[in-house]
């Protein structure tokens, strides 16, 4: 998308120039940017003698106010700095562009400082020098008068016209110069002066210059290494590392960056461009663009626009990059309460639902924090806070564009409509302050009012207060767990458009009212930075949040875009690192209440340990500080060990409701009771997160006691018959359409790796003894359905007397069968809700037989309904792993629209984290086939066919990991030593990068 | 005034103008009785009726049915404008008042539209609704995933996207429609089933339609999609 706004301005006097240049910014530039880049040119010109005491003092109070502030010319820096003589105090940074592209400064409080220079080697001197000679005896053969002048050592000059009267004419002849020049072209046989131009770029790649920049002015051609758009390059590569993006940026000049798209320069056609220059100024090769008036005066009325929008509080832009942003239009909205669900933002363990900010009543607006339960038994539910987002907007905005950017972490909403200033507003929960949340809104005086800063949630109670210019409020307590805030705003006014500018902090605790003065700390530290400073530091944090973990597929931006918004709401949803609940539907709504499945060991921490080490382990620790309640919940029935419910919440206790319904049918939950798998789960969760994170289970860690007490809840959990094989009788697999059953492979085989890991952790610490051996021997007996004939586990005992219903004879999938047809007919069919067996060849691979994952996939995938959301994703992961990447492909598409494209109808009510984290899995563990184990990470990718190329960024083993797969090789980096094995090689320590070819894809990832 | 049109045909007097008063009652409105001549034709009776279903006055029309296809009432319900309650013989209105209605709603947009300003009127009127969603291989959810919390996550979206009215509640079967709103109706002792319908009578929806009219026992509402 060309989004450069190009501007022209007719020449005229100063006053009328002001005024007309005031009523075109407002017309046009009503934008709020983060960056501002200057052509000197266009500073200097008309007068390169006056003064630049204006431009200095601009240049100096927007690096005051935040806004950094670039200079791009063709000069060195002694002539810039010399002149400019600007000492920014920051916090915005000035940098400048120079020589042509060839250096890049930093201006600091003690003078500028060389970030980085472009040196020609001797042979691409030597290659110049013969380009240019070679160019110019061309044109001399074919009668025109050149001459060459070499002005640096990175680039050549060709006079077209080397006649004295023409040499540095002023700016009001460049125009007859050009007819100059065009005329002696056409005589010569050339239409115009892009011909030369063309034929210097044929000449500099035939001389071994492929990367030449050929470009000319009015009387010149010039061949060089560098030009003005790679000085926009290095700026926007340094403004990108603190996440301003180009369409964040302004650029002021002449001629603005090239428009064309060569060499990933994509991100120039972002970057609002204004030219102000004067006169007629050559458009160069930039046919579209209008030679524009106003000049210096033009320049300064710009940045005193943006000054004064900084100053007013306006709201500031977001980047409109359509690889980083989920867009929503009135043309295409899902029903309101999804779209809340889908723009939740959050950080630190709290997270607010992105409702729009006036009331209305469809929605839903909430703030939750992780771990904050209400309630007793079955009815525990997430506590509501505060709310933060509301402002009364009369009339009410009609249609609007809401738009997340998920590189910087915020919302924003612009009114597309109506008279008079549009309502726009941008929200964010600070990434750098814990806790702490913003919002900036504007819209016509009159129509917008602020309200007040922190308004209780539905249907709750709340008691708020005043402390001078604070608001106060909180939830909760007596007794129970707490939300409270602190919060201030401003209004202001800037003519006809009023602003409000709110910022609240949030401290939560699980079990007692929250001191509301550590809430006013992180609000007060909010206020000192300011706004500004507060955004910029959260837009840095995401920046290199995204630097160390990211997914780029060139092939499919649709798909890259789907899996990077599962990974920002993974972020938003979880993000502490002490101790750290995920419910099933995270903190983006009430659905499920909050309430901790296997979802999270399973699907959710697999990822999350690949994302943010440190959350997973707050993952872990929250299932290790239950432990006592899982043990008496064994002890309860009458085992031994730990036993932990199928729902958790506050204290660990089961909180598994005992009806639901199926449809419209109530029934009986059996899950809290049967589906007890879910204590391997959490077992092997632990394991998973050590061994990612390349921690031992050494016994003095609480890991190998939740280990050792998880396997003695299996080893009395089992029945022996008679002939010593171990069983489980009356549980629920993954698959819950069939209840009551025994013998479930799943169940049975992760009890028995849970039993094997148990019993090694104690053999590695010296601890083996009567019990660890029992356990081996338990696990040596336990029957896990296997024929190895067929090759296939039989999901538990009996399942092949079913009736072998399949499901392209129910309905296409993915459907909820059991609501189909009943739970009565299915339970007697062989139809399956969701991976069962499959889940064991993703889980614990080392625990099933070599060769049996796709008998088992051919076998189970036609009898699986998908009827829950966890099943496309992982499915997706197992049919990349057996080599089928492009099934595999189509169920990850049905996975990324669970939610962006509401499929449950229930995203309403919240997201799905599962289907985030199996996204994520089958990414990088299926496609990329990253796995780690022993200390070592593997690499054994199986790429879709229409996947040219696929890069992951991710963390493990204590390391920042890039792994770079195409069909030609595999790259894999790394910030330190790692050891690597490439499916097919040896394991090799790697420091730095190390590329592998490809390795023709066959065999399952489990055939070692 | 507006007026709700009860259409009289021999032996039809006391259940038709009884239901229509009572509908008139939601609606505050008056009743006009049109009655309709013995002597004529199914065609010329549906003619009749629906010539004085279109004057301005008339915001609905009351009806016996009957379950001949070529009856007069199918052919007005098939070309109507505007709402018709069609009263089947021997329907019981079990209180003095219309206080409980059902909807049946398939979560198209489109029936959620046509019931829309009926719900409205219904609710303001003070009348309990209860809406019905049966699912059918067209309507069953993709992705049911725990029974103990999907009901409320799907019923509370339901609700907000197709019945936005406060206080409507919602009945959920699976299976077929017709057989269920006929159930339903009866054990919920509805006195109005309020259906939206495309007015196709050969559509799958016309089943619904045909067996809620016969069999429910109660006067049942129908609402042109394209009605207002």
């Amino acid at each position: 998308m060309l989004a450069g706004h190009v501007l022209g301005l007719r020449r005229s006097r100063r006053r009328a120039g002001r005024a007309a240049v005031r009523g075109w910014q407002e017309a046009v530039i009503d934008r709020t940017f983060a960056a501002v880049v200057l052509d000197w040119g266009v500073v200097v010109v008309p007068d390169r003698g006056a003064s630049l005491r204006a431009v200095r003092s601009r240049v100096e109070a927007l690096c005051a106010d935040g806004v950094h502030v670039a200079v791009v010319g063709g000069t060195g820096c002694a002539d810039v700095d010399g002149r400019l003589r600007v000492r920014p105090s920051g916090p915005g940074r000035l940098l400048l562009g120079l020589n042509r592209g060839s250096e890049l400064f930093e201006v600091k409080a003690d003078g500028p400082h060389l970030l980085r220079r472009r040196v020609a080697s001797e042979a691409e001197i030597a290659a110049l020098d013969r380009v240019s000679r070679v160019l110019a005896g061309t044109l001399a053969s074919r009668g025109l008068d050149v001459r060459v002048v070499a002005v640096q050592r990175d680039r050549s000059k060709i006079d077209l016209v080397p006649e004295p009267s023409w040499d540095c004419p002023a700016e009001t002849r460049i125009g007859e110069l050009g007819a100059v020049v065009a005329g002696g072209l056409r005589q010569c046989g050339f239409t115009d002066i892009r011909d030369v131009v063309r034929l210097g770029a044929q000449l500099a790649a035939q001389f071994g210059l492929s990367d030449a920049r050929v470009t000319s002015d009015a009387n010149y051609v010039e061949i060089g290494l560098t030009d003005s758009p790679d000085s926009m390059r290095d700026i926007l590569a340094v403004l990108a590392r603190v996440g301003i993006g180009p369409g964040l940026v302004l650029a002021v000049g002449g001629k603005p960056g090239s428009p064309d798209a060569a060499d990933g320069s994509g991100s120039l056609l972002r970057v609002r461009q204004a030219a102000v220059s004067g006169g007629d100024y050559p458009a160069g090769g930039f046919a579209d663009i209008s030679p524009a008036g106003g000049g210096l005066q033009a320049v300064l009325c710009l940045l005193d626009e943006q000054l004064r929008r900084c100053r007013k509080r306006r709201v500031p832009s977001v980047d409109e990059d359509s690889a980083w942003t989920v867009r929503v239009t009135g043309a295409d909205r899902l029903s309101p309460r999804a779209e809340e669900s889908l723009f939740t933002l959050g950080a630190a363990g709290f997270a607010t639902r992105g409702s729009v900010e006036e009331p209305t009543g469809q929605s839903v607006p909430l703030t939750l924090a992780a771990g904050a339960y209400l309630g007793s038994g079955p009815g525990q539910h997430l506590l509501p806070g505060p709310r933060w987002t509301g402002l009364d907007i009369e009339p009410a905005p009609g249609g609007d564009l809401r738009m997340l950017d998920l590189r910087t972490g915020v919302l924003f909403r612009e009114e597309e409509s109506g008279n008079g200033p549009p309502m726009r507003s941008l929200r964010f929960a600070s990434l750098t302050l814990p806790g702490v949340v913003a919002l900036r809104a504007e819209a016509s005086v009159g129509r917008l009012r602020a309200g007040s800063p922190l308004q209780p949630p539905h249907d709750a109670r709340m008691r708020r207060g005043r402390i001078r210019d604070w608001h106060w409020a909180r939830v909760g307590g007596d007794g129970g767990p707490g939300i409270a805030a602190v919060a201030w705003q401003r209004l202001g006014r800037d003519g006809d458009t009023r602003t409000v500018e709110r910022v609240a902090a949030y401290v939560a605790d699980p079990r007692r009212p929250p001191a509301l003065s550590r809430a006013q700390e992180m609000a007060s530290a909010a206020g000192r930075l300011g706004f500004e400073r507060v955004l910029a530091k959260h837009r840095a944090a995401w920046a290199q949040r995204w630097e160390t973990v990211d997914v780029r597929i060139p092939d499919d931006p649709a798909a890259q875009l789907a899996i990077r918004y599962a990974l920002f709401q993974l972020w938003c949803n979880t993000g502490r690192h002490d101790e750290l609940a995920v419910g099933a539907r995270g903190l983006s709504g009430t659905g499920y209440a909050g309430h901790v499945f296997w979802d999270a060991d399973v699907f959710v921490l697999p990822a999350l340990v690949s994302i943010d080490p440190p959350a997973a382990q707050a993952m872990v620790r929250y299932r290790l500080r239950r432990l006592a309640a899982a043990k008496a919940r064994a002890r309860a029935a009458g085992r031994e060990g730990a036993r932990f419910p199928w729902e958790s919440a506050a204290t660990g206790e089961d909180v598994t409701p005992l009806s639901g319904h199926v449809g419209g049918d109530m029934v009986p939950i059996l899950t809290g009771q049967q589906e007890e798998h879910v204590t391997a789960d959490v077992a092997w969760a632990a394991v998973r997160c050590a061994e990612w994170t390349g921690r031992s289970m050494h016994p003095a860690r609480p890991g190998c006691s939740l280990l050792a007490e998880t396997a003695r809840y299996w080893a009395s959990r089992c029945r022996h018959d008679p002939g010593g094989a171990a069983h489980i009788d009356g549980v629920i697999g993954p698959d819950e359409y069939h209840e009551s059953v025994s013998d479930n492979a799943f169940t049975n085989v992760m009890a028995r790796w849970n039993l094997r890991a148990a019993a090694g952790a104690a053999e590695r610490a010296g601890e083996a003894g009567s019990e660890s051996r029992g356990w081996r021997q338990v696990a040596e007996s336990m029957v896990d359905g296997y024929d190895p004939v067929t090759k296939r586990y039989e999901q538990f005992a009996g399942y092949y007397n079913l009736e072998p219903l399949l499901m392209e004879h129910v309905a296409p999938v993915p459907v909820a069968a059991d609501v189909l047809l009943g739970r009565e007919r299915i339970a007697a069919s062989q139809v399956i809700k969701q991976p069962d067996v499959l889940m064991l060849h993703h889980l614990v691979p080392g625990e099933v037989a070599p060769g049996s994952l796709r008998p088992n996939l051919d076998f189970y995938g036609p009898r699986t309904a998908h009827g829950s959301s966890l099943s496309p994703a992982i499915t997706a992961c197992l049919l990349a792993r057996a080599g089928r990447a492009d099934e595999a492909l189509a169920m990850l598409r049905m996975a990324l629209d669970l939610d962006l494209g509401d499929l449950t109808g229930m995203t309403a009510a919240g997201l799905h984290m599962a289907t985030f984290g199996g996204i994520w899995q089958a990414v990088l563990a299926g496609f990329a086939g990253v796995s780690v184990s022993g200390g070592l990470l593997r690499v054994d990718p199986r790429l879709p066919t229409s996947w040219q190329c696929l890069q992951v960024r991710f963390r493990c083993l204590g390391r920042r990991v890039c792994v770079t797969i195409t069909p030609e090789a595999v790259t894999v980096g790394a910030d330190g030593p790692i050891r690597v094995q490439r499916a097919g090689s040896q394991p090799r320590l790697v420091s730095g990068q190390v590329t592998f070819g490809r390795l023709p894809e066959s065999g399952e990832m489990n055939d070692a | 005034m507006p007026e709700v049109l009860a259409a009289v045909e021999a032996g039809q007097d006391s259940l038709v103008t009884g239901v229509a008063e009572l509908i008139s009652g939601i609606v505050q409105a008056g009743t006009r009785r049109l009655d309709v001549p013995e002597d004529i034709s199914q065609e010329q009776a549906a003619a009749l009726m629906l010539r004085a279903l279109d004057e301005p006055a008339a915001v609905l029309a009351v009806l016996a049915a009957h379950s001949s296809p070529r009856a007069a009432c199918w052919r007005v319900v098939q070309r109507a404008r505007k709402p018709v309650v069609l009263v089947p013989p021997g329907a019981k209105v079990r209180r003095p008042a219309i206080s409980r209605v059902l909807l049946p709603l398939n979560g198209t947009p489109e029936s959620a539209v046509a019931v829309a300003d009926t719900m409205g009127l219904l609710a303001r009127a003070g009348v309990d609704l209860i809406v019905l969603h049966v699912f059918d291989a067209a309507t069953v959810p993709r992705f049911w995933d725990q029974a103990a919390h999907a009901h409320q996550a799907w019923t509370e979206e339901f609700l907000a996207r197709n019945a936005a009215t406060a206080g409507a509640r919602l009945e959920l079967r699976s299976g077929s429609p017709g057989e269920h709103v006929v159930d339903v109706a009866g054990a919920e002792e509805a006195d109005l089933i309020a259906l939206g319908w495309s007015q196709h009578l050969d559509a799958g929806r016309s089943r619904t339609v045909r067996r809620s009219v016969l069999r429910a026992g109660v006067p049942v509402l129908l609402v042109p999609v394209r009605s207002n």
